[in-house]
């Protein structure tokens, strides 16, 4: 238990340190360049470049967030419970709809990249899949393992 | 359920309580509770052991298969 009290801690520090780069991301990039429609002529989304980013940004530290609530059930009710198994599926299903939106985002603006960028980003995008397909996996475990448990638990 | 338990009937039969059975066969009062009411999923040969030879039964006393 003590492993997952560290990674709790950890990822309520990074999902602070996100939050705030988000905030800070709205209020010097999103928001200026929406009031001033600041013209990006580089750039596919023009003006909204910044607010797509920083939604795939919120994107992920929602299914960061998620993955916290779950590792918080887990210290709070055990290892086993229908909670946690929820909050891991939807944090799944989160990073798999973030790595194919990132995916979609490089496809439109793929004329903006360099190939290495191109690369380095789909082969970071198909990790995030993995991960998410990870997380989908660990909450069938928590889901079966649960079921072991009221079995074991109702065997007199 | 298919498999009735009639844990009841031989504890009348013998007239004992549920508290000093449980106490006999070493399980809390909780669990011969859920065993009673047919939510438990699976007995043990040593529980069902020991519930026979507390109430001098066989093991066809207590359980009864009951098609649907």
């Amino acid at each position: 238990m003590k492993k997952v009290k560290l990674l709790y801690r950890l990822l309520v520090f990074i999902n602070i340190l996100t939050i705030i780069l988000i905030g800070v991301q709205t209020v010097f990039l999103v928001i200026p360049d929406l009031f001033r429609a600041k013209a990006y002529e580089e750039n596919v989304f023009g003006s909204f470049n910044h607010l797509v980013l920083t939604s795939l940004l919120a994107l992920i530290v929602t299914g960061s967030f998620k993955i916290q609530q779950g590792i918080h059930y887990i210290i709070k009710d055990g290892f086993f419970n229908p909670k946690s198994e929820m909050k891991f599926n939807l944090a799944g299903k989160i990073f798999i709809g973030f790595a194919l939106s990132r995916l979609l985002y490089i496809i439109i603006t793929m004329g903006t990249f360099k190939l290495n960028e191109i690369i380095n980003d789909s082969i970071l995008a198909f990790v995030v899949v993995l991960l998410g397909i990870g997380l989908l996996i660990f909450a069938d475990f928590i889901k079966n393992g649960g079921i072991l448990k009221e079995e074991n638990e109702l065997t007199i | 359920m298919a498999i009735i338990v009639n844990l009841d009937v031989m504890l009348a039969k013998r007239k004992m309580k549920s508290k000093d059975l449980a106490e006999i066969v070493g399980i809390t009062t909780a669990n011969l509770s859920i065993l009673k009411s047919g939510k438990a999923k699976a007995i043990r040969f040593s529980t069902l052991e020991a519930i026979c030879k507390a109430l001098d039964c066989q093991p066809s006393d207590i359980l009864e298969y009951v098609e649907n």
